[in-house]
């Protein structure tokens, strides 16, 4: 029965949190399918203000940056070893908009349907900071899962 | 894993709830999941109708239009069910669509919530409220939010 089932590609977008991780733990454990391949996307945080300090700061903030990223995409690439997940892990250095970055991709990849967790900010400083997970649900083009952190707001 | 699954679906008369509907089944559903279809009535064409304000026996009839809508929707949705195989049920349930969406989340302990979503814009959605908007942010289980793809020149 499952022999004509379509593949379907899931993009999972990660940074370094808990809540990315529940949410990757969440997916696997609810929604994963056999069928389904995962695209997981991180997005670097680019440095700011750059200009203002030493080459040598620079420098350190860039491998600082690399390390975790790195350990990010370790990380993942285990987990989806270990639930016997196929996919791959997908770096989107210079996203000054992680949102948009993660929609592009998205339509890119032409994934079925899109995954974040949330920082599980509040009403103000959503509006202020700006929110990754609202800003993907309303611009990208498939249906976004939204796996907000049980122990974030009550 | 045979575990079930409670998914709660919301479901109004609109494409939009439907698309929800139909994309769930297509990649979402797992053959344990149990479904409840859930519908918030909103007497709008009741409470914003002009006439309200001067015949009660009009406003008797127009609200038993509605109600005659109202129960051919939910038999439809009954309907739906079967015809797909699903097992689960269907409610109605009045009251502020985001919130009552949650509370029956949390009643029924759903695992998953599947919305359709409108699309509109941020202004429209200050003005007029969101509701998917509102479960997203209020749900205490994870939401999935189905926007149909827009045309591409709507951009």
């Amino acid at each position: 029965m499952a022999a004509t089932q379509p593949q379907r590609k899931v993009l999972l977008a990660v940074d370094g949190s808990e809540n990315s991780e529940y949410a990757f733990d969440w997916y696997v454990s609810n929604m994963h399918k056999e069928e389904n391949t995962l695209v997981l996307v991180h997005c670097p945080e680019t440095l700011a203000n750059v200009t203002m300090m030493s080459p040598g700061k620079v420098q350190d903030l860039i491998n600082e940056g690399e390390t975790k990223t790195k350990s990010i995409e370790t990380k993942f690439e285990f987990k989806m070893n270990k639930a016997r997940i196929r996919g791959e892990f997908v770096r989107l250095d210079n996203a000054e908009k992680p949102g948009a970055a993660i929609c592009e991709c998205a339509a890119e990849k032409n994934v079925t349907y899109v995954v974040t967790g949330t920082r599980g900010l509040g009403k103000i400083r959503r509006t202020i900071m700006g929110s990754v997970s609202d800003y993907v649900i309303h611009h990208a083009h498939v249906p976004v899962l939204v796996v907000r952190h049980k122990e974030g707001k009550q | 894993m045979a575990e079930t699954r409670n998914v709660v679906i919301a479901m109004d008369e609109s494409e939009f709830a439907n698309f929800g509907f139909e994309y769930y089944m297509n990649n979402v559903h797992k053959p344990n999941d149990h479904v409840v279809l859930l519908h918030v009535p909103e007497y709008h064409t009741v409470i914003q109708s002009p006439m309200v304000m001067t015949d009660v026996s009009v406003v008797t009839d127009l609200l038993q239009d509605e109600e005659k809508r109202i129960k051919a929707f939910l038999e439809q949705l009954g309907t739906k069910l079967k015809s797909h195989g699903i097992g689960g049920k269907v409610k109605s349930v009045g009251g502020n669509a985001g919130e009552v969406i949650c509370k029956v989340a949390n009643e029924e302990k759903a695992n998953l919530i599947v919305i359709g979503s409108r699309g509109m814009g941020t202004i429209r959605r200050t003005l007029l409220g969101s509701v998917s908007d509102y479960v997203m942010h209020h749900a205490h289980v994870p939401v999935l939010v189905c926007k149909r793809q827009e045309h591409p020149h709507h951009k």
